[in-house]
Order: C-alpha cells, then structure tokens, then sequence
C-alpha cells in the first residue's frame, strides 16, 4: 500500500486540528486500507493530545516495542484511548457521536471475513474492536468468549481517569489477559516470556516487525509511527569522510583540487581573500570561497579524481543539452508563455501613461474644446507606472541532494534566464554548493551576458550546501547592482548542511546542520531583506523540511511538487512581485 | 437611532461610563450640518471587544488619528465604522491602492459650466465637514503619494491645495487607517506616517466574543451550535497560524453567509462549503479545510437542529 505525502499531511492537519496545537510532533497517524488519512481516528488522535499529557502516555507506548504482540498491544492501547477520548470530547465537539457511527458501520462491514489473515493474538484483538464498535452502534458485543467480553470491558477506559490512571488501567489489562509486563512490575511474568528461547523469539518478531516498516497493521487501520526512528535524523557520515579527506590534505593541495573538480577561479588570489574577509566571519568563520565559471583546460582533466569530476561535470552538460533539445518544441512555446508573461505585467504595472480626462492637469491647447464643442475632457492626467528598474538573480542549490535532477533543473533555468532576457530585465544565474571547507559559486551568466544562456547547462551538482554564506554572498553581489528592485531567487530544499562546524562564542563547535544551519539561513535572508531585496524560495523539498522552509523564508516561497514548475513559478512570482512595485 | 443603539451596546460591554459621557460631550458639543446626516453609518455589525474599544474611544476623544493594524477577519472596518457611528459623524471610505496619488485623495481640476474648479476629494471633505476618514489598506499605496497627508495628520491639521487655498482640519474631523501587515501587495508603512497615528494591534476575535457576534446576528441560533461555528473559525484560524494552508479559507463574512444559507434550509456542509470551503481555489488546501468541516459538523445537519424556529 502506497501513502501520499499529501494523505500523511492531511492525517497530521487532521491531528493538529484535533489537538488544537500545530506545535507538536504527530508522531502517530493513522491510514485506511486505501491509504487515505482516516478522518475519525486522526481526529481521535489529536483530541488524545488535547485532553492527556502525551509524553506520559509515549512513555508507556514505548514499553511495547520489540514485545512478542506488539501490534496488539498497540492496538489495544488505541481502543482504550479512542474510548476515553471520545467520552471527553464528545461534549465539545458534537459531530463525534455521528462520525464514530459512520465509522463503525464501515468498518464492520469491510473487516468481515479478515480474520483469517491473522495470527491469534491479532484474531482476538479484531474480535474485540468488533465488540467494541458494535457497542458503539448500540447494539449487543456478540462477543462469543466471557473472557473477551471482560477484555472489552476493561479496555474501554472510562474517560473521567486522568493520565496516568489510563496508563494504569491499561497497563493492568494487558498484565491481565496478555504476556506483557510494565518495566518494573512486580507481577512474575508468565514463563513463556523469560525462557531463553523467548529472546530469540522476539528478535524474530521483531524483525518481522520491521520489515513492514514505520507502517504498520493495527485492527483497526494502518499506523504510521514516526517517534520511534525519530523526527530528523542528520545523516553527516558521507560528510565526515569527506572532511577528513580535508583536514589531511594542505591549504595549497586542497585549493588546487578544489579548482580542478569546479573550474578555474573569476578572481585572483588577492581578491578571494578580500572577499573571505568580507562574507565569512561569525557562523562562516574558516570557509573558503571560490568562484568560478566553470572553465577549464585539459590539463585539469586529467589531475585525478578531481580531475574525472571535472569530465563528468562536463558530460553532465552535454546530457543537459541533449536533454533539453529532445524536448526543445515543448521548451519553445514554455519560453514563450513565460516571455509574454512577465512582458504583459511589465506593461501594465511599470508604464506611465498620460491620458484626456475630465479632470487633472489643465492642458490649455484643449481649453477652446470645452468652450466651443462641450467637451470636458481637457485635462491630462497620468496614470502613473513605475519606472524603476528590476534585476533578477537565480540562486540553485547545487548540492548532492538535487542529483537526480540536474537535467530538469538547467532547463528550467534557462528557460527563466530566456524569458527574462528577452523582455530585457537583467538576469543572474548562479549556484552553489560546498565541499571540503570550501563554498563553491559557480556563475552561469551575469546580467549583462546575454548571449551566455546556454552556459546554465552546465549545472552540476556535487558535495553539501551552505546556504546562509551563499544567501550572504548572493545579497552582497546584489547589493552592487543599483537596480531599484531587487529579486532574489533561491532554488532550495532547505536542508542546509556542510562540514565546516559553527564555532559559538563559548568557543564550542556545532554542527552547520538541522537547526542551526536553518536559523543561520533565516538571519541571512532577513538581513538580505532589510537590504531591501526581496528574497523569495522555490521549495523543492518535502513535508520534512516545510517547517524549514517557513522559518527561513516565512510566507515567501512557493512548494513546487514538480521541478518542472519551477520557471512557470519564478514567472508567477514575477507577475507578483512587479504588480507590487 | 442608530448611535443611540450604539451607545446602549457599548454599555453592555463594559465600557467606563467616564469614557462613554465624553463621547457624549464630543457628539453633543461638535454639531453636524443636516445634510451630513446621510453619511453617518449605520453599522451592520458590532465590533466585540470591550479592550480594544476603550483605546479607540480614548485615542479619538483627545483628538489622535487612529491605525488599526491586524490581520484578515479582525473587524478592522467594522470597528472603524462603528467608532464613526458612535460619534455620530459622517465617514468617508477612501480605499488606497497602488496608484493612489495626491490628486485622487485631496482633489483635482475639473471642468464645470466653461469653468476649471476644483474637484474635492475624500480627504479634503473630511477636513471641512469635521468627518472620518477611513484610509483603507493604507499600506496599499506608495509611502510617496501619502506624503500629502503628512501635515494633515499632525499637529499642523491643515491641507494647502495649490492655487486653491488653505484648508484647516474641522476639530471633529479623526483619520482611521486599516492595514494588514504582510498581505500580499502591502508594503512597509513609512515611520514619517505611523508616527502620524496611534496604532492598536488588533486581536483575532476570541471564541467568546465570535459567538456572541453569531448569536447578535442570528438570534435564533441554538447556543450549541453557535459555538461550534465559532469553533471551526478558530480551528481555521489555528491552521492558518501554522502554516498550513493560507488566509483564504479564513473569512468571517463567508462564515456568516453561511450561516444564513444553512437559516434558508440549505444543509449545514453544503452551505459551509459555499461560504468557506470553496474559498481555497487549490484542491490540496480544500481538503485540508472540508476535513476540518467534516470533523466538526454531521453530514445530515440542517436548519431544524441548529435554529430554534
């Protein structure tokens, strides 16, 4: 069964909204058979938030994992919160008594007959979610066992008990009729469970378990559970392998590789280190920076493995080429659309026109018009337009975490760059990426280089991705412009990540990830703002990364599912942005 | 009448009776010309929030113009509107947009009988009739087109229209600016302006005062009913808040319509999807809000359980 990003969300939207609470983690959602977001247990869920203090209850939940009937237990712990929940919530929130209604009536019907798919634990359980919502329609339990009939009663959990009399209660029900054990009970735990072989029976189990992943088939739905593998697990040891390579090596070995796998540098030495002066102090003390535009010569090609980097990123542009031209028709008109896009909005919103009114400036050369023919329309007014110049840069994330699309990306730049040169608006192109300690820009076009489009196929990507220094760096290049309005487009997943550690005034280190690479991103961009240029995100990552995204761009970016949205997005963002100046 | 309804509803809110008898002074002591009359509004709702009306009475009665600062659905415009009504003085609704200019605002040329006069505009009215002026979506137009309120707003209450004349700000005229800060298609406001102005954040409105606002509207709601409409405001408003969808599903006024369709016998969901659901033109946001719908109200919900007819 395959769960959508868009489901997942709408279970967590359904969770938070249960909760009242978009603060926490939904750390548990559940999933019909179809795999779509189940509306009532979702609900059931958040509400579960609302009304006990849930890191208790996770505590507890915890205790079951790796148990021999984990899915029961976990199914059994949902019965008797849904019960409690619903006792409490069914007075504020009226429409529950009908959903659950809804909700029981379907379910029985669909779970006939499923019985047969289970081991016994999960028979019985299923049994007893039957009894469970039949008792919810009204109707008799029909439960065919005395023992399950109490098993049921002592799981629906009554909702006037606090937290941790639920967790007693459940904890003691479980002790009561199943194998488990609260960590700590004073209960002896029957023998299966402390033979030796019970070990090697678990780890079996729980390799079955695992196999069915973070998913998993509880009676009544599929549970997603996140908690358990964490929310965001950094992956830095690719990093860690490339940073010792770094510290091995010497300052001159490493800027002649550096130079070797990207292409010769724009500027000399004196001025790069000008420049490293400027940009990397605080959160980017002890990165380097090199720019380039991607040139190179033999020689370079065949100075080992920086070298072969080199040929492929060279190959890479050809395939990027080659790519684009097999599509070259569908581009065509694309370039087109965009084109006549972004001129329509320039002339609506950036021309001043002067107009005959009835009211406005006297023109006097009409006045004998007004006297002689009663014409009142001799004055001229101005519908005024703006003449302010714009300038627009492009900023691609060229980290490793874009790999797959290289080809999309550099057609959709240039397809952007296209557009925005044939309606004369002044167009950058550049990405960035980091490797070894070293920020890398690699300059595609300036505004002036028109002719220089096609260089954007040369988008490669390789290594991690800074992006507070890149953001910085991009904003002090525009600051040189002396365009009026100034529009910054970043390309981005937002997970900014690289090797060279953050160095705090205690003098500790941290690494430039997670958290601290997204505040560090954020300030930038503020900072950028306060400049006065707008800096706005396409958002190529996933649900993972949104609320990144929103701490470090607010409300300015725009989620593109599909790469190849992207220049059909700049152009929208386009279309905003001159409508607004 | 409709101020003295105002005046009635204000004591039931709570306002100080020392605030109320001055706004009685300020109504009685400045006159208003007769054919003014007319322009006076009779609002439609009432503003809830007895903090925020306080403030706006003391600002206006010491003679300070007003920003109403807050985002979608706080009631800036009813508030605005109904503080004209409490002062029972005539208002001017002069809505800022990009190309906003001195001209439009103050006046401009204009032909008449084979003669050029001068067109008054909205702010240059307000001035002589002692009225208020709501600049709607001040953030709306260019900082550089309202330089002209400058002196009209401080201390210097006066408009100087070239080849005109010198106009002095009536006593009883007051400006009342709305902005949403961070809309789409605002810009900062100046400090050179906001220092023109006392501004007061305006609050969401609570789930209390919501519901008192539904039930002010439509009396004959069922108490239950009327809470959980207020209810699933909030629970949109919460979504918004964290970023999960945008404003547009957000809206008081669809929520009311809805609510009057649901009183002429359409069913509750399909009437909050008129009024609300459909708001969200992106399938992926839609869902998210009729999940919300569908968690807070019965898909055979109709008239009869939620009015009391």
């Amino acid at each position: 069964m395959e769960i959508s990003e868009f489901e997942k969300k709408r279970a967590a939207n359904l969770i938070w909204n249960g909760a009242e609470n978009y603060d926490i983690e939904p750390g548990f959602r559940v999933f019909d058979s179809e795999g779509h977001a189940d509306l009532y247990w979702n609900s059931i869920v958040g509400a579960v938030h609302k009304h006990y203090d849930w890191k208790k209850l996770e505590d507890f939940y915890l205790t079951f994992h790796e148990k021999t009937d984990q899915t029961a237990y976990e199914s059994l712990f949902w019965i008797a919160m849904e019960n409690c929940t619903f006792e409490r919530e069914k007075e504020l929130r009226p429409v529950f008594p009908y959903l659950r209604r809804e909700y029981a009536k379907h379910q029985l019907k669909s779970l006939e007959g499923s019985f047969a798919l289970e081991d016994s634990a999960g028979q019985r359980v299923l049994a007893i979610m039957h009894g469970h919502f039949r008792r919810a329609l009204g109707e008799n339990e029909s439960l065919p066992d005395i023992v399950d009939v109490k098993l049921l009663n002592d799981i629906e959990v009554n909702g006037d008990l606090d937290t941790d009399q639920v967790i007693d209660k459940i904890a003691d029900t479980l002790e009561t009729y199943f194998t488990y054990r609260r960590p700590g009970s004073q209960k002896p735990a029957p023998k299966r469970s402390v033979s030796p072989f019970s070990l090697l029976f678990t780890r079996r189990r729980k390799g079955h378990t695992g196999d069915m992943g973070p998913i998993r088939r509880l009676a009544f739905g599929y549970g997603e559970h996140l908690s358990e593998y964490g929310s965001e697990v950094l992956d830095q040891s690719r990093l860690s392998v490339a940073f010792a390579r770094y510290s091995a090596q010497t300052d001159e070995g490493l800027k002649e590789y550096i130079t070797n796998y990207f292409g010769k540098p724009l500027y000399d030495e004196q001025q790069v280190r000008r420049i490293e002066k400027e940009y990397c102090f605080g959160n980017h003390t002890d990165v380097h920076l090199h720019f380039t535009d991607g040139a190179y010569d033999e020689d370079m090609l065949k100075s080992g493995f920086a070298g072969k980097m080199r040929k492929q990123a060279v190959e890479q542009a050809k395939e990027n080429e080659a790519a684009f031209q097999e599509n070259i028709a569908k581009y065509r008109v694309t370039i087109l659309r965009l084109t006549n896009r972004i001129r329509n909005s320039m002339l609506m919103h950036m021309d001043s026109q002067v107009v005959k009114s009835n009211a406005g400036r006297l023109d006097t050369s009409l006045i004998w018009r007004g006297l002689e023919l009663d014409d009142d329309r001799i004055f001229r007014k101005v519908l005024p337009g703006d003449n302010g110049n714009l300038s627009v840069d492009i900023l691609l994330d060229a980290s490793t975490s874009q790999v797959h699309r290289q080809p999309i990306v550099a057609a959709q730049g240039y397809m952007i760059a296209e557009s925005l040169t044939r309606c004369g608006i002044p167009v950058r192109v550049y990405s960035f990426c980091s490797m070894n300690g070293y920020t890398v820009v690699n300059l595609f076009r300036d505004y002036q280089e028109v002719k220089k489009n096609r260089n954007i196929f040369r988008y490669f990507t390789t290594g991690a991705n800074r992006d507070g220094l890149a953001i910085r760096l991009a904003a002090g290049m525009i600051e040189k412009n002396d365009a009026e309005h100034r529009l910054l487009i970043v390309l981005s997943d937002c997970q900014p990540n690289d090797v060279v550690k953050v160095r705090s005034s205690s003098g500790t280190y941290q690494d430039y990830a997670g958290q601290t690479g997204v505040e560090d991103t954020a300030a930038e961009v503020h900072r950028a703002r306060m400049e006065g240029i707008t800096v706005l995100c396409v958002f190529t990552g996933d649900d993972k990364s949104l609320p990144s995204v929103q701490r470090i761009y607010g409300r300015h970016f725009a989620r593109i599912r599909k790469l190849d949205l992207f220049a059909d997005t700049v152009g929208s963002m386009l279309q905003t942005c001159l409508r607004n100046i | 009448m409709a101020e003295t309804e105002m005046m009635e509803f204000l004591k039931k809110e709570g306002i100080s009776d020392r605030i109320l008898s001055e706004v009685e002074h300020f109504r009685s002591y400045y006159k208003l010309n007769a054919d003014m009359e007319r322009r006076v509004p009779d609002p439609m709702y009432h503003y809830y929030g007895a903090d925020v009306w306080e403030k706006a009475l003391s600002a206006l009665l010491v003679g300070e113009h007003l920003l109403l600062s807050g985002p979608k659905a706080t009631g800036k415009n009813v508030l605005a509107q109904d503080l004209a009504a409490v002062f029972h003085r005539p208002e001017w609704d002069i809505s800022l947009y990009i190309n906003t200019d001195a001209a439009s605002l103050i006046g401009t040329d204009t032909f008449e009988n084979g003669a050029v006069r001068l067109r008054k505009g909205p702010i240059l009215r307000v001035a002589e009739e002692g009225g208020f002026g709501v600049l709607d979506e001040i953030n709306m137009a260019k900082n550089e087109s309202l330089a002209v309120l400058h002196a009209v707003l401080d201390f210097r209450r006066v408009i100087d229209v070239p080849g005109y004349d010198r106009i002095y700000l009536n006593e009883a005229s007051r400006f009342i600016g709305t902005m949403n800060y961070g809309y789409a298609g605002t810009r900062e406001v100046n400090e050179a302006l906001a220092s023109r102005f006392l501004i007061i954040q305006m609050p969401v409105i609570s789930e209390e005062n919501l519901k008192k606002l539904i039930r002010d509207k439509y009396p004959d709601i069922r108490e239950e009913y009327a809470e959980q409409f207020s209810k699933l405001f909030h629970d949109i408003r919460r979504k918004c808040e964290g970023g999960e969808i945008s404003t547009k599903a957000l809206d008081l006024r669809g929520l009311m319509a809805s609510i009057n369709l649901i009183r002429h016998g359409l069913g509750a969901v399909d009437a909050i999807e008129l009024g609300i659901v459909n708001k969200c033109f992106d399938e992926y946001e839609r869902q998210l809000v009729k999940d919300m719908i569908t968690v807070r109200f019965p898909g055979d919900l109709g008239k009869e359980k939620i009015f009391s007819l």
